[in-house]
């Protein structure tokens, strides 16, 4: 009983600590030991990550100490999330003429055309194997059923070596076929 | 609105019969607030005498908009969109402005975009309201409103690398027409309902008051578009566009895109023809124009500078420029003020420097100047120096934009006792919120 009593004091300090987590819309909060929670800026200076408090605070953090929140999708996603499809979305996907950008992270995606930028938690909607197509829904504020509330929906397509990647709803927008060269 | 009803409902019926088949339909859209003011002694924004001030009401234009979308992937790779778009002043007019950017005070609203897409095979064919993005009839989407196309467009894809385009334009919204003439008064296509309104800040769209049917015959009978894009060529984009606008005039486009054939080095040239029916006139408009833009970001990351130069003929009548609207897709285009660079008997150059500070803004910086000689149809020729300052930031979902633009042209802020015009400055805000 006596080891027991540390390991809980030791376990309470843990459960009390700073706790930082990223939420699904991008957006990174910090949960107090008071059981409360805020929002907080998450800054760069230098190679340092600053988190800014709105008490006026501010704590260097570790980029380990961020944690994702777990996303809750809809079953379609979880059906496709470890398929190939999504493992060569991950990373940064540019078009030839730098307008286009697409980042997949396992737990966040960005999308930016011009200057609109969408970004959140990502999710497959349906993938069509033989025609290498996949849908990604990025940025999504809630769901119903199949109704799904804000972000975008698009459809992409693989080159057959899955080294490029061809914006097919930015086809039926400028007419032509609009390549994404991945960069990292 | 008859055929934005039908355009709807057969939307609706599409998607409601394939309604088993629905992958994914998502509710989207964007809410923009805009506005912009100058310090122009002589040429009022609105319908009030100009003051000079910056950030006096008679100097200043603002609207609210908001655009509500509904799209779907359907059954067998199928797709379909419904745009609404509504304008809204706020009141604005009130206290703080004296224009609008597009239509009028009265609450706007109309469906912006209806259409339905499928694929087959290598082929895909889009039908109904739609943006369109061609070099001679595109959309507009500098303004606080868009003006989209009722049309069909046909993609095929069967020759390796190369994308056929084949379009039909029935109607549009747009409140610009082909090539605004440098003779006053004669412009062509779609006037529609916007004729005899005076002019709103952006002027890209028709007045749609309580919903009124905005959309009107693009030109005399519709027009036929067809286009060629290749890439066989490692790094160099090819693309080739004939038009028929009907009983107008006939055009045709050519531009070809080279980049990193030297690594971080981009080159392109463009020449384009409006030959208008004889009944209009005789005088074929043409164009060409070159650039070159560099990539810095081995060196600054980031950073990319863009020099360009373009030239029109002589004899013409009308502009190179947007057969539904007024900006061209010239490389040397200004940034604020179109109109000038596809003018006939103009040399024109544009210097753009765009910079991305990651983490902290995107900066760009545009200087263009346009130089008119007298030609066979200019009588009086225009000059025009434009340079603008812009910072892009974006904050979650709100993406706003600052703009600082100087404007010294010949046409512009003329003084009514010497006759002679006067620079002016300019400052815009532009809010947008994406959901």
């Amino acid at each position: 009983m006596k080891k027991k009593i540390p390991l809980l004091l030791f376990a309470s300090l843990l459960a009390f600590s700073s706790e930082y987590i990223t939420l699904d819309n991008g957006k990174t909060v910090l949960l107090k030991d008071d059981g409360t929670w805020e929002e907080v800026t998450i800054v760069k200076k230098g190679d340092k990550n600053i988190a800014l408090r709105k008490d006026g605070k501010w704590e260097e953090i570790k980029p380990k100490d961020i944690e994702a929140a777990q996303t809750i999708t809809n079953e379609t996603s979880k059906k496709y999330m470890d398929s190939k499809f999504a493992k060569a979305l991950l990373g940064e996907w540019r078009s030839r003429d730098g307008n286009i950008k697409y980042l997949f992270k396992k737990d966040k995606a960005v999308f930016k055309k011009g200057s609109r930028v969408v970004e959140g938690k990502w999710s497959i909607e349906h993938i069509d194997e033989p025609k290498r197509k996949i849908i990604v829904n990025i940025g999504e504020d809630a769901r119903l059923g199949f109704l799904s509330f804000g972000g975008v929906s698009r459809n992409l397509r693989f080159s057959p070596d899955f080294k490029t990647l061809y914006d097919e709803s930015e086809k039926l927008e400028k007419l032509t076929d609009i390549e994404l060269y991945k960069v990292k | 609105m008859k055929f934005a009803k039908l355009s709807l409902a057969a939307l609706m019926a599409l998607g409601v019969s394939a309604f088993a088949e629905v992958q994914n339909i998502k509710v989207s859209g964007d809410a923009k607030l805009y506005y912009g003011t100058n310090d122009a002694d002589f040429q009022a924004v609105g319908i009030r005498p100009a003051t000079g001030d910056l950030f006096s009401k008679n100097n200043s234009a603002g609207q609210a908009a908001l655009n509500l979308a509904v799209t779907a992937d359907l059954s067998e790779g199928a797709q379909g969109k419904v745009e609404w778009t509504i304008l809204n002043t706020l009141g604005l007019e009130n206290n703080l402005v004296s224009n609008v950017w597009e239509g009028g005070l009265e609450n706007q609203w109309w469906v912006s975009e209806a259409w339905i897409a499928k694929t087959f095979a290598n082929t895909t064919v889009k039908i109904g309201r739609q943006s369109l993005d061609t070099p001679l009839a595109f959309t507009e989407t500098w303004s606080i409103a868009r003006n989209t196309f009722d049309a069909a467009v046909v993609l095929n894809n069967d020759l390796p690398d190369t994308t056929l385009v084949a379009a039909w334009i029935g109607r549009g919204n747009n409140a610009g027409g082909i090539g605004t003439s440098s003779i006053p008064g004669l412009t062509w296509g779609n006037i529609g309902p916007n004729l005899g309104v005076a002019p709103t800040y952006g002027n890209v769209v028709n007045y749609a008051a309580n919903g009124m049917d905005s959309f009107g015959t693009f030109g005399t009978n519709g027009a036929y578009a067809l286009g060629v894009i290749n890439s066989s060529i490692e790094n160099v984009s090819l693309q080739a566009w004939y038009y028929d606008v009907q009983q107008i005039a006939r055009a045709y486009w050519l531009q070809a895109d080279v980049k990193n054939i030297v690594p971080n080095l981009m080159f392109g040239a463009q020449y384009a023809n409006i030959n208008p029916d004889n009944e209009i006139t005789p005088d074929e408009s043409s164009a060409w124009a070159v650039k070159l833009g560099y990539d810095f970001n081995d060196a600054v990351p980031g950073l990319k500078a863009c020099a360009s130069y373009s030239s029109t003929d002589d004899d013409g009548l009308v502009s190179v420029a947007n057969t539904a609207g007024t900006s061209s897709k010239l490389y040397t285009e200004a940034w604020w003020n179109y109109g000038y660079v596809g003018a006939p008997a103009t040399d024109a150059y544009n210097i753009t420097v765009k910079y991305d500070m990651k983490d902290i803004a995107e900066f760009g910086a545009y200087y263009t100047s346009t130089d008119q000689g007298t030609g066979k149809n200019v009588v009086t020729p225009v000059d025009m120096t434009e340079f603008t300052l812009t910072a892009t930031k974006s904050y979650g979902s709100l993406n706003a934009t600052l703009a600082y633009i100087y404007t010294d042209a010949d046409d512009q802020n003329i003084d009514p006792t010497t006759g002679n015009a006067d620079s002016f400055n300019t400052i815009q805000v532009y809010l947008t919120y994406n959901f």
